[in-house]
This record gives C-alpha cells, structure tokens and sequence, in this order.
C-alpha cells in the first residue's frame, strides 16, 4: 500500500494552486491521491478539510464529486468546518441542470450531520415538484434519509406524509423510489406501518412494465402490503405478474416469484384460474439455478424451504440438482441437502448414485456430508436402507479415513433405526478399529458397539480396558465417557467373567479421577445397582432398545410461513426467522383477509414435527432426571429430539440429535 | 437494504474502493472482511455474518467485490446488483482488475455514487449510466479528459453519439425506455443477431446421458437508427403459429430449419415486452444502441451431443489403461475447434504413455493428460490411448470426470434457428440483419 500512500503536507500546495493551474490539471491529480487514501484509510487526510472546501467551489463537475465524497466521508470527523461547505451546495440547488441539482440533494442528506439535514428537510420537501423526474427521485431518498436521520424530529410527520404523496407521481421510476423508500423505513421502525390500498396496488402493478428492473423489484415488494380482500382481486393482481417471471434479472424473478407465492395464499381454485402456475414458478426456480454460483446457492437455500412448504405447488426432480465437480463446496452441500429432500422410494437410487459421487472427492466436507445423508436417506426411507448400508459400507472399507469415521457414524443411526436388519455389518465396522480411532465421534460409536454386540467384537474386554486408560485421562468428551461407562456395564451383564477385571476398574477411575458430575454420579448409580441386585441391573440396562423415528429436517410451520414472505433474503439462506438473526427485524406473518386460504396439511413422509429444538439437550441434570423417573422406557417415542437421548439416556452415544440443524455449520465453512 | 459497497484486489487485500452508504458504518470494516473472507482459507462461502452485519461477495477475476449490510436484505438483489456493476465495470473500463480500479479510481466512485441511492440500486443500463456520467462532465466547463476519454473506448457505437445535454440524460433515466435514447442515427442500418450455446453433458463410460442441457444466449448488436420496433421469430415449439409472411427470408443458412426446439426457460432482456411475449411468444423490443443480451434459455429435450466419447478404462495394480474414442455426430461439412479432452490421472504419477488423434501431453501439475485433436470433421473418429504407472498410497484415486472442450460455429447445439428478423420505424429504413450461431462445451463431462 505504501507506494501510493501520500501525507497531507505533501498535497496541500497542490490543492491549493490558484493561477497557474490550466483546466485544474494539478488539483485534479491531488485530489485524486486524496481520494486514495481516503479508500486506504490514510487518516492523516482528514487534515485537508480547508483545501478540500476552498476546492469545492471551483466549477468542475469531476472536482465538486471528488470533494463530495470527501465531505461525506469526513464531516463527522470536522463537524464545524463541514458547515462551511453548505453556502457552495446551497448555490448547487438553484442550479439549471438537473444532474447538479441531483447531485447537490445527494450529498447534502447523506452528510450525517445536524446543519446539513436540517437543510435537507428544507430543501427537499420543495424539490419533491421538481419538473425533472430525476431530481424527484433523489428528493424522494434525500426525504427518506432526512426522516430516518430524526424519526422523533419536529418535521417527521410531515416528511412521512410528502413520501406517500409521491405514490402517484405520474413518473414510474419515482413512484418506485417513494416505495422502496417507505418500504425501508417501515420495515426497520416498529413505530410506523405501510398499507397500500387497492387502488394503488393494481395502478403499481399497472405501471411494472414501464419502468426498469430494479424499480420492478421495489413495486413488487409494496405490492406484497396489501392485503388482498378477495380470491379475484389476488388472481387478477397474480396474472398481472406472472409475466415478470421471464426477466432477465434474477431480482426481478425472485421479488415476482415472492409475490406471487403471497398472492396465491388468497386465491382459491389457483389451479384452474391460472393453469400454468406451478409450473411457471418451477421454471423460474430452473432459471435462478441456472444462474452465477452465488445467486444459484440463494435459490438452493429457498428450495429446501419452498419443498417443505409448498410441496402442492413446487415439483422438482432431482436433475437440476445433479452435483457436479466445478461446483463449489456451498454449492455441493447445498444440493445435498435438496436431494435429501427430494429422495423417495421412487427415486432413492438415483439420489444415492449422486450422493456417491461426492464421495471420495478431494473435498472432505463434502465427502462426510454426503455419507451422513446417505445414512440419513437411510434412516427415512425404509426401502433405501439396504443400498444406502452398501455404499456407506463399500466406501469406508476402501476409503479415506474421514470416510470410515464419518460411515461409522452414519451405521449408529442405521442400527438404532433397524435393530436386527444389520447386524451382519458389525463384523466390517469391527475391522475398521485403526482407521476411526483418531476420531472422538466415531470411537465414541465404536464403544457404543463394543456394549450392545458383545458377541461380535470379539476382543470387546480389551478395547474397552484399553480406552479407560486414556478416556478418563484429560479433557475428554463426556460423551465419551458415558458411552464408555455403559457399554462396560452391559459387556459385563453379558459376560460376567470376560469383563470382571474391567468394571471395577472403570467404576474406581469414574469415580475418582475428576470428571464431569454426570460421568461420575452415572458411575456411582451402576456400581450400587450391580452390588444391590445385578439381575436387575440387567433388566434395566439392557432392555430391547426400540427402533428410533427419524425425519427429515423439519422447520417448523410459522418459521416457513416467514421465509416464504421473505423468499430470497438472507434469513432464507440461513433458514431460520429474521428476528433471530439481525437486531432490527419485524416479524411477518400472511395478514388475516376474508380471502387468505387455510392452509394445507403437507401430504409427505414428513410428519408433523416440534419446532427444532436445540440440538442436543442442554441441560445434563435433566438427562439424569429423566433417566430416574421415566423407567422403564416407554415403548412409544415422542418427536425426533426425544427419541435419542431422554428415554434411553445409557444406552447409545449422544452424538447429535436426528433432526440437526445444520446451517450453521454451513456457514463457516 | 446495501450499506457499503468494498471492493479488494485479491492478493494483498488492499481496498480499492469503499463506498458506505448509510448505517453509519466506520470504515475500519474494510478490516473485518479482510481478515475474516480474504486472509482467512477456511472461510469459502460468498455469505458471512457477524453479528448482524452480513458480507455478501462475488469474485472477478483477482477482485473481490463485496456489499455490506446490516439487515436482512434481499440476497438475491444484492448478488445481482454486484454482477451488473461487475459488467458494467467492465464495459466501462475494458478490464475490471486491480490496475484498471486504481487508474480509473475517481470513476468507480462515480459509479457507485449514480448506480446507489440510499442503499437501494437505481440504473445499472450502460447506457443510461454512460449518459448521466457524459452528462455531467459535459456542463461543467472547460472539462477535462475525464470520462469522455474513457466513455469512447467503452463502446463501439459511440463515435458519431453526440453527448447528451443533461435533462436528456436524466429523462432518459427515468423514462420508460430507460436502455435507449432518442436521435440515434446511422448511415447504414445493421443488426447482427449472434445465437452462442453452451453445451452442458454429463455421461457414464458407455457414453449413456446422466444430464444434458443447453444454455444458449442472443447476443445482439444493433446499429439501427431512430427507435426501431424489433420482432425476432424463432423455431420454438410452444411458440405461437409462425407467420408466414415473415417466414420466406433471413435465414436460409440456419441448421435445421424446419425443425421446432422445445425451450423450458426463457429469460428475456429488459427491453422485451414481456406481456407480449406471454401472452403469444412473439419477442418484440425496442433494442438498446449496440451490443446487449437479447434472451437466455435453456433447452433440457431432444439433445443430441455433437462430440460422443466411449471410454474403457482398465485399472490393474499400479496401472491404469485408457482406450478412448470420440465420434463428430454433426453433419460432415461443418468442422469443430480447439477439440480437447482432458483425461484425469492420479496424483502420484510416475509414467505416462498415450497415443491418440492430433496431439497428446501429460500435464502434471493438472494431474491429467490433454489429448489434442484440434479440427475435428463432423462424422469422423478419433482415438486415444494411454497407460499411466502411478505408485498406490492408502488413499485410494478417485478419479475425477473426464472433460472436453470444443467449439463448433454454424451450429446450434439446441437446433434452435432465427426464422426472421423485422426491423420497423418511423423513417422506413431497410436494415441489413446477420445472425451467425456457434456451440461450445460448457461443462462437458464424462464420469468414470
């Protein structure tokens, strides 16, 4: 950066040359170093203020923009001589060309600065009327800045209402910026709200075509504030739409596909009033993911919510969402997750083939994630489980450890899912002991095995005396621990005389050595119910483990409703409400109307599911509550988050919770 | 909605240029994205958010380009918004990238000042943009060689455009025909209709479809005077009964023109009337001055690949055994270029030996082979041969797909062909109209 950092002392003859200076040469060329090091930082240019304002009255359009630019960067930093500037830009407002006078509002009201937005109340309330469409436009926005700079102030109310005045301008464009500007500034102020009635929103919806595309955007969200009364008025405003489905700008589509969803909210018998409307927003859907990477990874994010949210409306199939070896990581996991959703008993081998394909590829987040939805595909559709064994099973015997590791882990859920179904690949998980050791998830599994099938791992005393040594030894992971406690009690249960050196051993360590309170009152517990009566201990410890429920991701009913309202924002891409996200966000919901359609239970494999709960029980004294009271098991599980964990609190790793949502973890990637 | 626009060069992260609009951002968040996307190779998602502000980034080349938020904005618009300021960087500089940022600094500020207001996007037409700047630097007087040195590189047309007086440039702004000003004139009236398609083609060993899909683009430069109604018939099956009047000229050379070609998605430039078109298909427009993109589609049905390969492979031990082929299905007058095909190998190669059709060249740091064939006749073979030792390590080879690239002009891969082409004004001129078509590979891609 150096080379083209410059001090103030050095550009200030420069800015300052009066005479000799022909057609500002030598200023310009200052004021452009100035302007670089503004973008590097350089701070010591806040010491040219006076030059830069003495610059400003000089009549050169490129001159006055530099010397803006620097006003607005800098005016916090010199309040009192920033005010020296308002005589110049004063004079700018009176000029005869429309650009100057634009410009002039411009930087006036993005000055955050009292003198100067109390000139831009003044101002730009008249400048509203001005003949020229552009100067209303950037009135409109000085007028919006002015408001937000002070909602509470003496003029706002008056400022509201000149912004709402501009809905009817005869002009398009500026129509558009008085929406998008009230749009703004309801939408981050709990105190204000905008309606708009029916009349404008047919006269928006009129007027779309005549204006550009990111004007289109901004009438199209305000159309989305009116609350349609009836199923008509939604299909005639939807079939005024449908055709900006076919912009060419991906902001456009997805503000029209928002829209449009909205709208078909109150419209009945959709399907025979407008017969191509599915399948229209389908083939938008094909448009957006034909599009650059990173507005493709928008799309992905909204199909995942849109396939459990409008399964009636949105049809995929798996093929736009082949994987393919340019995409990139977010990209890859992305479309994981839609084919998960996508997978049926139909399809399942056609999802399987893509998800192996991602396998054993350089990438490691994408080769783990693949074979954890395989063994999620697995643990949802029945008639997969035996192909989805096979390739989970094929590529962590030839591949890559964090294939094993990640495989292992995937067959827990697989086993718990259909307990007698696998067994016979217990044996190959068995051999894979060196390959997964190094992982603490997939050796915690690997313990879990040694207990519940003591008949297969053969050397299941050794393994297990062997962990002790270093389990308990530092900071390991309680789970571990706990796994590690359980699976010696029930190695013992099954064979007393193999196992007899090693329990006490583990009871001494967990209860002496200082680990978690949990690991050690679960220690104490087993040592006084296999001293007190160790038949039972056995009853109680190795009762038949019931089949677990497993789902898709599931979010819950509210939480769609929103993102669908707010399809293509960022809280889409994140899958979780906007109010749990960013600070200043309103929540929304579809507004109550004569029209607004109850909605239809979705008809999938998916069921009725609790709102995700966190991922994994938080508090462990409520593990162990609930492993005291709620003996013995209850036969019939709860939702998705209880069926792993509560009711079976010794038996199997607490790994993660089924219905695990991963976002985040997509996020740092 | 934006807050900021940064944009960094790539390799020492400097900041090229930062704009904050509003929120009070401080400047020192230049820092934050640097550290936590540029510097940081964990981090490989276009999408961070700290705390509640939120980078969305897009990549040119060696530049990051980078807007802030604080809000949960329209994701979609903003991804958007920073491609069309990306092309709109490029027309207006020739190359958008490090240099070109520092050597045109002042103009880039120009343009975010004009393309942002409030945080909201507001014109990103070239051509209306070019206007409002030249506009400016048109009334200030006794300016300079700024922008309008700059502005007559950026497009062919513009040699004879006279610069538009201001209000004209901000009523063309506003205007409902934003892309277009008025008093274009030429001496000779011509409109060259370019139809590029990408040929995307995933198949297994035996040569069987996985996917198959075209992206195709109308690419088109009009040098028309006046403001000329353009309506462009095309063989599209769903399209509306071709009019016959129209049908008898224009495109004797298109490839297969009796023919009609389902297109699944259209996405149409904002000069088309898009109520037109949906209600019956015709595409009609009044076209922006010289180059633009007319349309995009997508055609998923009926798709003949132009280059076929059938690949053997034989892994034994240490080696591996390739027995290529490629078979040209397009018709025998027509010659594709640049054919080349890429053939993985694993990355602990030791010796490579192939034999095949033009040329062939073991690229080791690529760990592939590139076989070479060149100009490829329609209807021919050509074949290719290669053993490749490598030593085994426990990781097992994956072996990523074979890929080949092609280009092929005179032929659509979507058999997608322009019927006619009318040009109609006020003045009644005759315009001369071109349209050429060529295909490429686009991810062409054999899995093995």
């Amino acid at each position: 950066m150096s080379d083209r950092a410059a001090s103030a002392a050095e550009l200030r003859a420069d800015l300052a040359v009066d005479k000799k200076d022909k057609n500002h040469k030598t200023k310009r060329a200052a004021l452009r170093k100035v302007i670089v090091n503004m973008t590097i930082n350089n701070t010591d240019m806040i010491n040219l203020f006076n030059e830069i304002v003495r610059c400003m009255a000089v009549d050169d359009l490129e001159i006055k923009k530099m010397c803006f630019l620097y006003l607005e960067t800098y005016a916090k930093s010199r309040p009192v001589l920033a005010s020296n500037a308002l005589d110049i830009l004063e004079n700018d407002f009176d000029s005869s060309s429309p650009l100057v006078r634009a410009l002039a509002l411009r930087t006036v009201s993005s000055v955050p600065l009292k003198p100067f937005a109390e000139l831009t109340c003044k101002r730009s309330l008249a400048m509203l009327k001005d003949q020229d469409a552009y100067v209303r436009k950037t009135a409109v926005f000085a007028v919006a800045k002015a408001w937000s700079a002070d909602p509470k102030g003496p003029m706002s109310n008056e400022l509201l209402k000149s912004l709402n005045h501009m809905l009817v301008d005869q002009n398009p464009s500026v129509v558009a910026a008085a929406v998008a500007a009230l749009n703004e500034l309801t939408s981050h102020h709990k105190s204000i709200v905008l309606t708009i009635d029916e009349f404008t929103v047919f006269q928006f919806a009129k007027i779309l075509p005549d204006c550009n595309e990111w004007s289109q955007v901004y009438l199209l969200n305000a159309i989305m504030e009116y609350v349609p009364q009836s199923s008509i008025k939604a299909i005639r405003l939807i079939k005024m739409i449908m055709p900006r489905l076919k912009h060419a700008n991906a902001a456009v589509i997805t503000a029209a596909m928002r829209t449009l969803l909205f709208l078909s909210n109150y419209a009945a018998d959709l399907e025979t009033e407008v017969p191509r409307f599915g399948e229209s927003i389908d083939q938008a859907i094909l448009l957006l993911l034909a599009k650059p990477a990173e507005i493709q990874y928008v799309m992905l994010r909204n199909c995942i919510m849109l396939l459990q949210h409008r399964p009636d409306l949105v049809h995929l199939d798996t093929s736009p969402f082949v994987i393919k070896s340019a995409d990139p990581v977010y990209i890859k996991i992305s479309k994981i997750e839609v084919l998960l959703l996508l997978s049926s008993p139909k399809n399942y081998s056609d999802v399987i083939f893509e998800l192996e394909t991602c396998i054993g590829q350089e990438d490691e987040t994408t080769s783990r994630r693949a074979i954890k939805t395989i063994g999620r595909l697995a643990t949802t559709i029945p008639e997969a489980a035996d192909s989805c064994v096979r390739v989970i099973m094929r590529n962590s015997m030839k591949g890559t450890d964090y294939n094993a590791q990640e495989g292992i882990v995937a067959m827990l859920q697989i086993l718990r899912r259909y307990p007698d179904k696998f067994i016979h690949v217990v044996d190959d998980i068995v051999s894979l002991k060196d390959t997964i050791w190094s992982d603490v998830k997939a050796r915690t599994v690997f313990i879990w095995l040694c207990g519940q099938y003591p008949s297969i791992v053969q050397d299941a005393p050794a393994i297990l005396s062997e962990e002790c040594k270093s389990a308990f030894a530092s900071a390991s992971s309680s789970d571990l621990q706990l796994t590690l406690l359980t699976a010696a009690i029930k190695l013992f249960l099954a064979y007393p005389v193999r196992a007899k050196m090693l329990v006490p051993r583990i009871f001494e360590i967990a209860t002496t050595v200082d680990t978690s309170p949990d690991v050690r009152d679960r220690a104490f517990m087993y040592w006084r119910l296999l001293s007190a009566d160790a038949g039972k201990t056995r009853d109680i410890v190795t009762t038949h483990l019931p089949a677990i429920t497993c789902e898709n991701i599931v979010i819950d009913e509210a939480c769609l409703e929103e993102l669908e309202l707010r399809l293509g924002h960022l809280s889409t891409v994140y899958l979780k409400p906007a109010a749990s996200l960013f600070r200043i966000a309103k929540p929304m919901k579809l507004e109550q109307s004569p029209a607004l359609l109850p909605r239809l239970k979705t008809t999938n494999l998916r069921k009725n599911a609790p709102p995700p709960t966190p991922t994994r029980p938080q508090n462990q004294m409520s593990r162990q509550h609930s492993m005291m009271f709620a003996h013995p098991p209850r036969p019939s599980l709860g939702g998705p988050t209880t069926s792993f964990g509560h009711n079976q609190p010794m038996d199997s790793p607490a790994l993660e919770s089924l219905n695990e949502f991963e976002n985040d973890k997509l996020i740092d990637i | 909605m934006i807050s900021a626009v940064l944009i960094y060069g790539g390799n020492r992260g400097e900041v090229l240029a930062s704009r904050i609009y509003k929120d009070g951002l401080r400047r020192a968040i230049t820092d934050a994205f640097r550290v936590q996307v540029i510097s940081n190779p964990e981090n490989r998602s276009p999408l961070l958010t700290l705390g509640s502000t939120s980078f969305l980034h897009i990549r040119h080349g060696d530049l990051y380009i980078v807007a802030v938020t604080r809000h949960d904005v329209d994701a979609m618009l903003v991804y958007e918004f920073l491609y069309k300021f990306t092309d709109l960087c490029v027309s207006q500089f020739g190359t958008f990238d490090e240099q070109a940022c520092h050597k045109n600094v002042t103009l880039l500020y120009e343009l975010l000042d004009e393309l942002v207001d409030f945080g909201y996007p507001q014109n990103t037409d070239a051509d209306a943009v070019k206007q409002l700047l030249a506009g400016t630097s048109n009334s200030s007087q006794g300016s300079s060689l700024f922008p309008r040195s700059l502005m007559s590189k950026s497009s062919s047309s513009s040699k004879s455009q006279p610069t538009a007086p201001s209000n004209q440039a901000t009523q063309q702004a506003t205007g409902s025909v934003s892309w277009r000003r008025e008093g274009i004139k030429y001496r000779r009236n011509e409109v060259f209709v370019d139809i590029f398609e990408n040929f995307n083609l995933l198949t297994d060993l035996r040569g069987n479809v996985i996917s198959s899909t075209v992206d195709g683009k109308i690419q088109v430069n009009s040098h028309l005077s006046g403001m000329p109604q353009c309506r462009i018939g095309l063989n599209d099956q769903s399209g509306h009964e071709i009019d016959t009047e129209y049908d008898e000229n224009d495109d004797k050379s298109s490839p297969r023109s009796r023919h009609t070609v389902k297109i699944t998605d259209f996405q149409l430039h904002q000069c088309v009337d898009l109520a037109r078109f949906n209600r019956n298909r015709t595409v009609l427009f009044v076209p922006p001055d010289g180059e633009f993109e007319l349309m995009r589609y997508q055609v998923t049905d009926n798709l003949k690949a132009p280059i076929n390969l059938q690949v053997d492979v034989d892994k034994s031990g240490a080696t591996i055994h390739y027995n290529i082929r490629a078979k040209a299905t397009f018709e025998n007058k027509l010659v594709a270029g640049d054919v080349t095909i890429y053939v993985p190998v694993p990355p602990n190669t030791t010796k490579v030996n192939s034999n095949g059709t033009g040329k062939t060249k073991y690229q080791s740091s690529d760990n592939r082979v590139m076989w070479k064939i060149g100009r490829f006749t329609g209807g021919t073979d050509a074949s290719f041969e290669s053993t490749i030792n490598y030593t085994q390590s426990n990781m097992p080879w994956n072996p990523p797909p074979i890929k080949a690239e092609f280009s092929l002009s005179q032929y659509c891969g979507s058999g997608l062909s322009v019927r006619y082409l009318k040009v109609e004004d006020k003045s009644n001129y005759t315009a001369l109209k071109w349209v050429r078509y060529l295909t490429r590979a686009g991810s062409y891609e054999t899995r093995i």
